[in-house]
């Protein structure tokens, strides 16, 4: 970036710049920072007259919420207080990983199969943008619209209540972005590569395999990321789809509120617990989101 | 030759063997559901009325006269249309800030990632704490500077802004991030000569930044309008659609009426309505923008 007007070089500029990217810190952070300490807190230094802010100068930290959130009571407790937002036996955690693995390796396998057909081949028949615009067009329908009907239809084949159903209902939803990311990604890929492999005695499934994949794994794996971050956080199918035995982390959380009165510190912990994957992802795989971002949306 | 013809067969395989597998899985998984969708719009299912009756045009009659129905697709808009606009100018803004060399731009990059990325209901639930009437830090931060408490989840309208203020946070990043992507994919020679040429950085943006990367923002915005139409999980958990109705929203209408109530037939047919409005909209959006020469 050479050119003068990427530089900021006015002193007031300079404040003014380094004041909006401040301020939109603080209230970006603020809401993650405020579950941490909260989910150190106890009852007095939740119900105080103000509320408190930093650990060790506002208030004693207690484990207590973490505490609770294994399944322990601490000291002088009367009875046995635990929200069970992992479920019994970390049911609902379980659920969560296995749905947001299964969902995402299906639509991962799909994409690229998908991605790879239309960057390398024309099909005559249906045309390449008609498959690929009828693959987008999944995104448009409102997840309530879709609910209804998978409900009575899984309510038939028995999967209600049960992983697969999720599983496929997350697969078709996260279709559409997982294509477009892997495709763009394939078609950076040079072609030469690949025919060097064909001349060489390779057939097109193990150049595939052998060449192709291995060139675009960032791309896969950026797929990858978005799709697991969706079927982490995905609330509404999870929501009318379970109601025992498949509820996910969000569905456990969302029932907490009508057992008992807000503890906040638990509610805090609880949330942290589904908030961890998503920060730890964006910590160590941030360039490859902002790269996802940029494809989704700059490059239609 | 016949070994050409068997690659050719083995290559048409191949062909057809890597799209079929998603296009099936879209006909049996999506498309069919759709259809099904279509029909279950023209009939009554509740528990109790022994399966699917066909009504024909019974439930879009009801719709018409459902006042709660146009009550959530009117705040819906209402909603979506604040969204957009905080949404675009903060986005625009921030994204024309770290567009410029500046210490620490990868840092507030990622920072500013995070919210977009978190579960709506374990962020939704932070904000309840957060907007808490007694113990939150917003009215803590209102008293300070001396102005009055508000009921930030219980008042008529102080509810919608405080789900607006949620989808802010939880959203705008999107729109930094996505702008900040279509501003740097744009040549830099260009804006090299628009320096020697004498433009100022507002005429630099306005004539330059803006214009070439409008199409993209325009692509941005529209993947934005068609998620911010879904919103749901900040409504379930902050406020329930209430106070009263006044935070229901279409999807979160259809919700209760099509799981809470068990109306399946007609929640369906709310979502047609809702998805053909909005598709409507669209067309509206688009050809305009086109008449604009916004578009290609």
């Amino acid at each position: 970036m050479a050119s003068p007007y990427f530089k900021v070089q006015s002193l007031p500029r300079k404040i003014g710049v380094y004041i909006i990217l401040v301020v939109w810190f603080i209230f970006a952070i603020f809401p993650i920072y405020w579950a941490i300490t909260m989910s150190f807190k106890d009852a007095p230094a939740v119900y105080g007259k103000k509320p408190t802010y930093l650990p060790f100068v506002d208030y004693k930290p207690s484990k207590k919420a973490w505490m609770h959130l294994v399944g322990k009571a601490v000291g002088g407790e009367a009875e046995f207080i635990q929200m069970p937002v992992l479920g019994e036996k970390l049911r609902y955690l379980r659920n969560s990983i296995v749905v947001a693995f299964g969902s995402s390796i299906l639509t991962v396998i799909l994409g690229v199969m998908a991605g790879y057909g239309l960057t390398r081949y024309e099909y005559r028949r249906w045309k390449n943008d008609d498959i690929s615009f009828f693959i987008l067009s999944q995104r448009m329908f409102p997840p309530v619209a879709l609910a209804m009907p998978f409900f009575l239809l899984f309510t038939w084949v028995r999967l209600i209540d049960r992983l697969p159903s999720l599983i496929i209902v997350y697969a078709i939803m996260n279709m559409p972005i997982v294509t477009w990311i892997v495709k763009e990604f394939f078609s950076d890929v040079p072609k030469e590569l690949e025919e060097a492999a064909l001349v060489d005695g390779c057939t097109r499934w193990k150049a595939l395999y052998r060449i192709i994949i291995p060139m675009a794994v960032p791309g896969i794996a950026v797929a990858f990321l978005f799709s697991f971050i969706f079927c982490w956080n995905e609330f509404l199918i999870a929501l009318t789809l379970t109601f025992k035995t498949a509820k996910t982390l969000p569905v456990g959380m969302a029932g907490l509120t009508t057992l008992r009165g807000p503890l906040y510190w638990d509610i805090a912990a609880n949330s942290l617990v589904i908030m961890i994957p998503p920060l730890i992802v964006t910590v160590f795989a941030n360039k490859y989101i902002i790269r996802g971002l940029a494809l989704g949306a700059v490059k239609q | 030759m016949r070994g050409f013809s068997m690659i050719g067969l083995a290559e048409k395989r191949m062909k057809y063997a890597l799209i079929v597998p998603v296009v099936t899985f879209i006909l049996i998984v999506a498309i069919f559901p759709l259809l099904f969708s279509l029909y279950m719009m023209l009939s009554r299912w509740q528990p109790g009325s022994g399966g699917i009756q066909f009504v024909g045009f019974a439930n879009f009659k009801a719709i018409g006269k459902d006042a709660r129905f146009w009550h959530a697709l009117w705040l819906s808009f209402v909603y979506v249309a604040i969204l957009i606009f905080l949404e675009l100018s903060l986005g625009t803004l921030i994204a024309t800030v770290l567009q410029k060399e500046i210490r620490g731009k990868n840092f507030f990059r990622v920072s500013y990632m995070l919210p977009m990325l978190l579960s709506p209901v374990a962020v939704s639930y932070i904000w309840k704490m957060i907007l808490d009437f007694n113990r939150g830090p917003a009215n803590h931060l209102l008293t300070i500077f001396g102005l009055k408490p508000v009921e930030w989840l219980s008042g008529n309208i102080s509810a919608v802004i405080s789900l607006v203020i949620v989808d802010v946070w939880q959203w705008t990043p999107f729109m930094i991030l996505t702008i900040l992507a279509a501003f740097e994919a744009l040549p830099e020679e260009l804006f090299e000569a628009a320096v020697v040429d004498g433009g100022t950085q507002l005429k630099i943006f306005q004539k330059i930044t803006l214009p070439l990367a409008l199409p993209v923002v325009v692509t941005i915005v529209l993947l934005r309008t068609i998620d911010a139409f879904k919103v749901f999980d900040t409504i379930y958990i902050l406020t329930g659609g209430g106070p009263g109705t006044s935070t229901e929203l279409l999807n979160f209408y259809i919700y209760l009426r099509g799981f809470r109530a068990f109306d399946l037939g007609y929640g369906t047919a709310m979502s047609w309505v809702q998805l053909i409005v909005i598709i409507a909209m669209f067309m509206f959006f688009i050809r305009s923008l086109k008449r604009l020469g916004a578009l290609r």
